[in-house]
């Protein structure tokens, strides 16, 4: 009796403790928090493989692993060397010359054969890789340890700034074919970036640790990216001093934040823009479709239902990249009147001979937009508009399947570059969605991809200009960025990719993160 | 006992099938994909990618091998026959999100975490419910009963992402006693562990209350008061075990809920729990990420459930003799 009720006794102790035991066990304070740079990544990267990653989380991690032949200055966003300490252009192609003893993050030396075979495996179906169209067109060749050639029809054009894209990082044959799809563990992941990969804890948080081996100093220590979902966490991380740099502030908080000096605020490059279906009534005719286009008040979007400062967009392209200057719209934009004579020229004749009109969006943010946009086609154009929300899967293989008539959109700049954008809307392109197929569009982007300097972007404003007077997009606004940069962190650029330059970092002493400033 | 639990082990089994079937089917049912994103994938590098992953292969039915007569091909080859004999094998195959990781490598990552925090939940929501309810019944009526009463009721009634974001404001942002979010200390998983307990310890206390109140003028109560014990052991030793019955009925589903990871908590304090795979596997169209979610927490329901039975009729005599004895003897007779 005694022995069962110590047993009793025992047993319930050990139910008692056994939580609390399994609680220390997951916890593990990320060790040296002091020199090491904390930053807010977003969600849990899909991959590490340069070859496969599209998100920014992802890239941004990519830049800190990694490095192309070239890299984009974070002031000016022109390529500039990298990998490649040199290149020659002639008309067929260019040719890199890599700089001398450069090395892996294992010690192995890194050669042009590398870059080759890097670009192989993002062409290889097989691959899965979502770049394989940012290859084609373009031949290449390690010439000889240090010098790799690039030929073919699209090594012309915006080749550099496309080059700055993860699927032209140099990939080691070694680590994929030891490992295959798990070579990007910590451990396997050879990479030749100022940092190599420590620690890669799935939803937590990702280890980044200088690499010696690196061809230039670099500043800081090592680098934890946090995984983080939802942008009022990282600025909780933030703000009690548990982050360095956050990416991400809640919209609702920018007034408040507003004149911090650790608040960075500027435009970025990407486009909220309407898709139309140029397949479906009303929006077959070009006429409805520049009277959509035209009703839209942008200028009330920005101030009343997105509100962290985003720039009207009269183009699709966003201003600030090189040289380019956007081509020119329907003039004035917002234009009720211009909008209603539209439609009333559209074969149509106006409001009341138009079909029933769906307005496809997912998310609560695309509408709350939604709803100002049915609101201003009522009012400007006498048109009642129905919203359709979707679940965002289901939305985007409705609009893929272009089963729809107006959509929500967006796109962000892989590269800084006019035809990163505009070649979306090429008639073979599978990002496009809207049917609209143009042959001199698709014409003045391929001479422009032929040639050069200011007559390279002559054309793309052209074909821009086709594009928006053919109106199967309405461009809203461009995007805004909001980052925090705790006042410890020195040589921070804020730039209108939101990249981080990597080897410019350094860390002062003194309190982390934001720290509880008044 | 033995023989009750085998017989339950082998209803959970078929309850687990069940599950499988009807959440892959509904998945299969749902639109969309994997693959459909802003940035459109290839075509041909689409069909590759769908390929390796035996999505290009019928759901349930070959019908062409079927219409052959080939019968085991048509059922054989289905990404559902692969799905199942994955399952049976524990493994739940590849994501369809985190390329190169396991199903199993993404549920194992996130299960400890919202079993630690889950658990160490329903430890502090047992430790104060438990005695509140009993002290309240006791005392029914009283000034604490009706304390209890009126602060369980709002506890009960308030949504959790409010007292989780309430709690957030006033201890993690405003007085920065806590952390706000992650899991880096101890002290990290302080206000989730407040935030998941104090609903359940509301609960836990109401049902204590009204169960304890009942059975204290239940006859075989009333008797051993009448055999001049103390109030302390009448309620200890007689009334307390068959009122516990109830809450042990709760707390079956209730620790399986919690052990799981409850998304709301693990998304406000960025716990790297499993609560977020229920909702972003769906979102995401990571079938084996979501099946897996779904038959891991379908077997700690179950295993919950079980343990939630053996332990009601530890409590109460009369259980014994009307739940677990029947079955056995009718199968005795066979």
């Amino acid at each position: 009796m005694l022995a069962r009720r110590a047993l009793s006794a025992l047993l319930a102790l050990a139910a008692l403790a056994a939580p609390p035991w399994l609680a220390a066990r997951v916890c593990d304070a990320p060790a040296g928090r002091g020199r090491a740079l904390v930053y807010v990544s977003g969600p849990e990267p899909e991959t590490l493989d340069p070859a496969l990653a599209t998100g920014l989380p992802e890239v941004r991690l990519l830049t800190a692993l990694f490095e192309g032949l070239v890299a984009l200055d974070p002031r000016t966003l022109e390529p500039r060397p990298a990998a490649a300490e040199a290149w020659d252009a002639d008309p067929d192609g260019v040719t890199f010359r890599l700089r001398e003893g450069l090395r892996f993050g294992d010690g192995s030396p890194l050669a042009a054969a590398d870059f080759a075979y890097a670009f192989d495996r993002v062409r290889e179906p097989r691959t899965g890789s979502p770049w394989a169209e940012a290859v084609s067109g373009l031949e290449w060749r390690a010439l000889d340890p240090r010098t790799l050639r690039i030929a073919g029809p699209r090594a012309r054009g915006d080749l550099l700034a496309r080059l700055t894209l993860p699927c032209f990082y140099p990939v080691a044959r070694g680590a994929v074919e030891a490992h295959g799809e798990r070579w990007t563990r910590p451990g396997s992941l050879v990479s030749n970036g100022p940092f190599r990969l420590a620690a890669w804890e799935i939803n937590r948080r990702i280890g980044l640790e200088r690499n010696p081996h690196f061809r230039a100093p670099v500043g800081i220590e090592a680098v934890v990216a946090l995984t983080v979902d939802g942008p009022s966490v990282g600025f909780n991380l933030y703000a009690t001093g548990a982050a360095d740099i956050v990416h991400s502030v809640p919209a609702a908080l920018l007034p408040d934040l507003a004149g911090r000096a650790d608040l960075h605020t500027g435009p970025l490059l990407a486009t909220y823009f309407l898709r139309m279906n140029v397949g479906r009534p009303p929006f077959d005719d070009p006429h409805a479709r520049r009277a959509f286009a035209l009703a839209i008040d942008r200028e009330a979007i920005v101030r009343h239902v997105t509100r962290s400062g985003e720039p009207v967009a009269r183009s699709l392209c966003p201003p600030g990249m090189g040289g380019y200057e956007p081509g020119g719209g329907p003039a004035g934009w917002f234009d009720p009147a211009e909008a209603r004579r539209e439609l009333e020229a559209s074969r149509y004749g106006g409001a009341r001979g138009l079909p029933e009109v769906e307005y496809l969006y997912e998310g609560a943010a695309n509408g709350r937009i939604g709803e100002v946009l049915q609101d201003q086609w009522l009012r400007h154009l006498g048109v009642r508009v129905r919203l359709r929300p979707m679940e965002r899967k289901v939305a985007f293989a409705t609009v893929r399947a272009r089963e729809y008539q107006i959509a929500w959109s967006s796109w962000v700049a892989d590269y800084p570059d006019a035809a990163n954008f505009l070649e979306v809307f090429e008639s073979g392109s599978g990002n496009n969605r809207t049917g609209y197929a143009d042959p001199e569009y698709d014409a003045l982007l391929e001479r422009a991809r032929r040639a050069k300097g200011d007559d390279r972007l002559g054309r793309l404003a052209e074909a821009e200009a086709l594009l928006l007077e053919a109106a199967p997009i309405a461009p809203i606004y461009h995007y805004a960025r909001g980052v925090l940069v705790s006042p410890r962190v020195r040589g921070f650029v804020s730039n209108p990719l939101n990249r981080i330059d990597w080897t410019a970092l350094e860390l002062a002493p003194g309190p982390a993160g934001g720290a509880r400033s008044p | 006992m033995i023989r009750l639990l085998l017989a339950r082990l082998r209803a959970a089994l078929v309850t687990v099938l069940l599950i499988a079937t009807a959440s892959f089917a509904l998945l299969k049912v749902a639109p969309g994909g994997p693959f459909d994103t802003e940035r459109a994938l290839p075509e041909a590098v689409r069909r590759e990618v769908e390929a390796s992953y035996g999505l290009d292969r019928p759901a349930f039915v070959d019908r062409r091998a079927l219409a052959e007569g080939r019968i085991a091909a048509a059922f054989g080859g289905t990404q559902y026959a692969g799905y199942l004999r994955r399952v049976v094998r524990l493994d739940l195959g590849p994501s369809l999100r985190y390329r190169g990781r396991s199903v199993n490598e993404v549920l194992a990552a996130g299960a400890p975490v919202s079993a630690a925090l889950g658990l160490v939940a329903l430890e502090v929501a047992l430790l104060l419910g438990l005695p509140l309810g009993i002290f309240a019944a006791l005392r029914a009526g009283g000034r604490f009963d009706r304390g209890v009463r009126a602060g369980t009721s709002v506890l009960v009634a308030v949504p959790n992402f409010l007292l989780a974001t309430g709690l957030l404001a006033v201890l993690g942002l405003g007085l920065g006693w806590l952390p706000v979010a992650g899991i880096g200390t101890p002290r990290h998983l302080l206000l989730p562990v407040i935030a998941l307990a104090l609903p359940y310890a509301a609960t836990i206390a109401r049902l204590v209350r009204a169960s304890l109140l009942e059975t204290l003028y239940l006859d075989f109560v009333r008797a051993a008061r009448a055999r001049g014990l103390t109030e302390t052991a009448v309620v200890v030793r007689h009334a307390l075990r068959p009122a516990l019955v109830p809450v042990v009925a709760y707390l079956g589903p209730a620790a399986a809920g919690l052990a799981t990871g409850s998304l709301v908590i693990e998304s406000i304090f960025n716990i790297p729990g499993m609560g977020a795979h229920f909702v972003n596997g769906a979102l995401n169209r990571d079938y084996g990420v979501i099946l897996g979610a779904v038959l891991v927490y379908s077997a700690v329901l179950l295993a919950c459930n079980a343990i939630a039975d053996v332990a009601a009729a530890a409590l109460d005599p009369r259980l014994r003799a009307a739940g677990a004895g029947r079955p056995e003897r009718e199968e005795d007779g066979r």
